[in-house]
């Protein structure tokens, strides 16, 4: 039946993914919610939370305060916490019930933006969606908020955004680190990173990027926004193995000159019968198939339970959300990769492969998060 | 003890009608407790000489869920027992949770066992938009439903739709309709739209009410009609749909 | 890079004397903050207590991340199944179907039926006025061989009445049906940990001829449905008092409410008490005293002139500790809580006129984000949020009293102090771990 869950867990949410995406970028980001949400989020999806003092809080709503829709108090505290600590943006993430009752955080955000004078915005996410959507309208804010304006695009200057970098995807393992290895080694450089490594200040530069590089799913909407705005193309794809780490480094170069947007890993070959199958998020699971077919010649099919666009899926891809869904696609793969909390409803002899990820098992596999950036996979 | 409800489109009239229900019946000998369900908190205004009692919404989030019951509850006209449940201001939160939680704080503090009226009448705003605006017709509630209307086509779909609710839940257990109350309006062919209505939704009126006067001249003077003009042709009218409801919730009252 | 704060926040906002605290809580509601120190119990760790039980839980998955996390990091992600609750079912109104088919559906896919399930609905269940009664109603019609358990995950309703966590202890001794009254049994209910074998409570019980019984030590189902021949229902926790009062009401019990009391003459008064109950006579302290009083010598020439700080994660009397504590000579000087217990009320009002520089933190105030933690001198910690806001590798690692009760658990808590002092911990590494005690393995 759509929607249970008999055993697999689930992706973190919306909400948890705005808080992630903007953790290390010196905002404050409020939680609207009752008390003690937010400790699900600290605890399972956030690895950074015990060493940095990153402003996250929870609005602690009350069934009173629900009913009575009492938008006072939240701004009122929210306009507190900022005099206190002069973050410099608010991010305030709705969650069920102030979506059921209609709580308009964007003007919430305006009222608190005119008492404050902080950049402040309301996002609209719900509990109801994953992370990916969260991320999404996190960095879509910040660009639309931060960006300056006044820059244009420096075509042929090798500057890079990396959009959609968060440890729900890639732990906090190296990865970010070794993209902009990456970057340098084949001739570009990080203009900012969205958002593990970088400043705000970094991020506001943002348009003088000559190509940008969206690594999930979830980094794909700022780069159509900084697309709308300076003209940037982007490519989508995380530079795994060494293959297809060569492969993205062309599509950037190739995207730098003819300035069109380009998914290298999409146009994997369809195959019927392929010999693997990867479950996770579109943008690093179809990179991982294309590494890895690069890399050793296995056939690879993407499984995708998360929210993706048209164009990250291969033909012999498929979207797959419940575990109702995700079961008979199972059947016929010899190897499945995928986050051990997927192995319960694998079939009990197929090869199976585990490659954790932070967004769907926490903290649980962290330590074997392995970093695959521009480096032999060894997976298979 | 009888439950009923009373739903009926926004200014139809169901509380001036369910007041003098109320005060008629509590002439008779019948004790009443009358809980108004809208945010509006206006619905036993009429039994209390015009004062607005403070809302249970309002008491709880004041003061906390330890009130006594004898802040929650007001002593009105001829001993109806008033309770307004209160609710945010338009555009805000979420009435019918509002409705939900005063109805909980009412069983759990043993409201019902407290008072111990005959009746209970739940004055219930008109327009059944979410579940929360349910709940006075569930199981261990109303048992009959009663709608306010008028041969005005918003009125008569209102009631329509509050006849589809009542339908959805039959096999819940949950209240059956007791009938229609006509609260004329003299609109065109009111009688027929109306008889219309009761044969859609196979059920009966059971009361027709005039349009007149005497129900405004009462309204201003802060009292029902059975209070403020108790010879009245209105009066009568009142009583007699008094008797008449009760007689569908199957107990006999001289009036 | 990541953005640093700076400075610290002032004084007023994070920390109150005793002289100048409210009670109960010295601190106003405002936003919220949450510490990585997770060794409390929730509901999920809770809930797996009941033998041969399966939980679903049935909300948004924002809602349903923690709790599925929980089970896994405890071992028992094969008893826990979800059903996630999307936008068109609010908006089609059918939550209640959802519930209803969503769990026959799990049902029909488990590999061996639960004698119970525990069905945890959300908060937008209520909001939503589901008629949660129905729902129970029909699942029971349709699986009358399994006992459906109604629990809550419902943090909205927390000024609402019995808080999630009472309602929690409650629920868990929902199932047990009522059955002949076995004179000679008696329940400790409501808490997660066992009482210490050791314990003069559970001593005196048994060593009256008395069969003890509690949750956490049954097995099987049915050895846990044996719970309800109890004459006398014990209860420990304070949130488990409300549940205990109703179960011995609802099965013709009888309760009683003894805490874990760090006060000599209480204690005694409450062994009296249960004596009495149990037709026996209670012997008096005997030597207990001068053995907790040594006990607690010993363990503060260790600490030596360590200033202590105790948190409500710890001990559900923090400040009655702290009481304890100073009267024993420790230099107690910091109390981490958000509101100070109602049974706390004393020993807050003796704080206030003789302890009046005993300061009062709170753990969820924003502003305990950015405090610093940890200075020169170190600290000794009772309580993991102690322990992460001084900054100290000096702590007690305890939650919900430890299973401990009575001049034994005073003891007890006293060599774990003494323990504390002389040998640190890796404070980062065991705070995280969620449900101590509850014999999952984590993964931190």
């Amino acid at each position: 039946m759509k929607q249970t869950a008999r055993i697999i867990s689930v992706y973190t949410a919306d909400v948890m993914g705005v808080a992630s995406a903007l953790f290390e970028l010196g905002g404050m980001t409020v939680m609207h919610d009752a008390s003690g949400c937010n400790s699900t989020y600290n605890t399972h999806d956030e690895p950074r939370w015990y060493d940095h003092d990153s402003l996250v809080f929870i609005s602690a709503l009350t069934e009173m305060d629900a009913i009575m829709g009492d938008d006072e108090k939240l701004i009122r505290d929210i306009t507190e916490a900022a005099e206190e600590f002069h973050p410099r943006f608010i991010a305030v993430a709705g969650t069920p019930i102030p979506m059921m009752i209609g709580t308009d955080l964007p003007a919430v955000a305006t009222e608190v933006e005119k008492r404050t004078g902080i950049p402040c915005f309301g996002l609209k996410t719900n509990s109801m969606h994953s992370y990916i959507s969260g991320v999404s309208m996190a960095f879509e804010a910040l660009a639309r908020r931060f960006c300056d304006e006044r820059l244009s695009r420096e075509k042929g200057s090798g500057r890079v955004n990396v959009l959609g970098m968060t440890p729900l995807d890639f732990s906090v393992n190296g990865s970010d680190g070794a993209i902009r290895d990456w970057l340098a080694k084949n001739g570009f450089t990080a203009n900012s990173v969205w958002a593990m490594g970088s400043t705000l200040d970094e991020l506001i530069e943002a348009g003088r990027a000559d190509v940008n590089l969206a690594v999930s799913c979830d980094g794909l909407a700022a780069a159509k926004y900084l697309k709308e705005k300076f003209g940037t193309p982007y490519v989508a794809g995380v530079p795994f193995g060494t293959g297809f780490a060569d492969t993205l480094a062309s599509a950037l170069a190739r995207a730098s000159v003819t300035g069109k947007d380009a998914v290298p890993f999409a146009a994997r070959p369809m195959e019927w019968a392929a010999e693997a199958a990867i479950i996770g998020e579109s943008v690093y699971s179809g990179s991982l198939a294309a590494a890895l077919g690069l890399e050793s010649g296995v056939s690879c099919r993407v499984i995708c339970p998360l929210e993706t666009e048209a164009g990250l899926l291969a033909e012999s891809d498929s979207e797959a959300l419940d575990e109702d869904e995700i079961i008979p696609l199972l059947g016929n793969s010899g190897a499945i990769i995928a986050d051990p909390m997927y192995r319960p409803i694998c079939p009990a002899d197929c090869r199976f492969v585990p490659l954790p990820s932070e967004a769907f098992s926490g903290r649980i596999y962290r330590k074997d998060i392995p970093n695959l950036i521009d480096r032999q996979l060894k997976l298979l | 003890m009888i439950q009923l409800a009373v739903y009926g489109k926004g200014g139809i009239g169901k509380s001036t009608t369910v007041s003098n229900i109320s005060a008629a019946l509590s002439e008779a000998g019948v004790k009443v407790m009358q809980i108004g369900c809208d945010p509006k908190a206006d619905s036993t205004s009429a039994l209390l000489g015009g004062k607005k009692i403070e809302t249970v919404i309002e008491l709880i989030r004041t003061r906390g869920r330890d009130i006594p019951l004898s802040d929650i509850a007001f002593e009105g006209y001829m001993g109806v027992i008033c309770v307004e449940a209160g609710g945010p201001t338009p555009g805000l939160g979420c009435a019918g949770r509002a409705i939900t939680a005063v109805l909980e704080l009412l069983k759990e503090k043993g409201a019902y066992e407290k008072f111990a009226p005959d009746v209970v009448i739940y004055d219930v705003l008109g327009d059944v938009v979410c579940g929360g605006f349910s709940v006075p017709m569930r199981s261990g509630y109303a048992q009959k439903v009663f709608i306010v209307t008028s041969g005005e086509n918003m009125a008569i779909h209102a009631g329509a739709n509050i006849a589809v609710a009542v339908e959805n839940f039959k096999d819940r257990g949950y209240a059956s309709l007791g009938g229609i109350i006509l609260n004329r309006r003299n609109v065109k062919s009111e009688d027929e739209k109306v008889a219309e209505l009761a044969q859609d939704i196979g059920s009966k009126i059971v009361g027709v009410l005039d349009r007149s006067d005497t129900v405004q001249d009462a309204e201003e003077l802060g009292k029902t009609v059975i209070e403020a003009f108790p010879e009245s042709a209105m009066a009568g009218e009142y009583r007699a749909l008094a008797k008449a409801v009760m007689a569908e919730c199957g107990m006999e009252v001289k009036l | 890079m990541l953005e640093r704060l700076g400075k610290s926040p002032p004084e007023e906002l994070t920390s109150v004397p005793a002289r100048d605290a409210d009670f109960p809580s010295p601190f106003r509601s405002v936003l919220e903050y949450a510490s990585p120190a997770r060794g409390t119990w929730n509901i999920v760790h809770t809930g797996m207590l009941i033998p041969q039980s399966h939980q679903v839980f049935v909300c948004a998955e924002g809602c349903l991340r923690g709790v599925v996390l929980t089970a896994a990091e405890m071992g028992a992600i094969d008893r826990f199944s979800s059903v996630a609750i999307r936008e068109e079912n609010v908006l089609d109104g059918d939550m209640e179907e959802l519930i209803i088919d969503g769990t026959a559906d799990i049902l029909e896919k488990l590999p061996v039926r639960p004698r119970a399930v525990l069905i945890y609905t959300s908060c937008i269940h209520h909001f939503m006025a589901c008629e949660l009664p129905r729902v129970y109603r029909v699942l029971r019609q349709r699986f009358p061989d399994v006992e459906f358990v109604e629990c809550y995950m419902n943090p909205i309703m927390r000024k609402s009445g019995l808080t999630p966590d009472q309602l929690m202890r409650r629920q868990l001794y929902a199932p047990l049906k009522a059955r002949p009254i076995n004179p000679r049994a008696v329940n400790i209910v409501g808490n997660d940990l066992p009482t210490d074998d050791g314990s003069d409570l559970v001593r005196l019980i048994r060593e009256n001829g008395f069969t003890l019984r509690e949750i956490t030590r049954m097995k099987t189902y049915d050895e846990y449905q044996e719970m309800a021949e109890a004459f006398l229902h014990i209860t420990t926790y304070p949130s488990a008092r409300a549940g205990g009062e109703e179960l011995s009401r609802r099965l013709g019990g009888r309760h009683l409410y003894l805490p874990f009391a760090f006060d000599y003459d209480e204690t005694d008064a409450e062994y009296t008490v249960l004596a009495r109950e149990l037709g026996a006579v209670y012997p008096g302290s005997g030597s207990r005293r001068e053995a907790a009083d040594a006990a607690l010598e010993s363990a503060r020439r260790a600490v030596g002139s360590m200033p202590v700080a105790v948190d409500y994660t710890a001990v559900s009397r923090p400040v009655q500790l702290a009481k304890f504590l100073t009267e024993h000579g420790f230099h107690v000087t910091d109390i981490y809580l958000d509101a100070v217990p109602g049974d706390d009320k004393p020993a807050f009002d003796w704080a206030k006129e003789k302890l009046p520089e005993l300061m009062f933190h709170p753990t969820v105030h924003p502003a305990m984000r950015v405090r610093p933690r940890g200075g020169d001198t170190p600290v000794l910690a009772i309580g993991q949020k102690a322990a992460y806001f001084s900054g100290t590798d000096r702590f007690v690692n305890m939650v919900e009293d430890g299973g401990h009760h009575g001049y034994d658990g005073i003891i007890r808590l006293a060599n774990l102090i003494e323990e504390a002092a002389k040998e640190p911990k890796d404070t980062r590494s065991l705070i995280q771990v969620k449900g101590l005690g509850c014999g999952g393995g984590c993964c931190v």
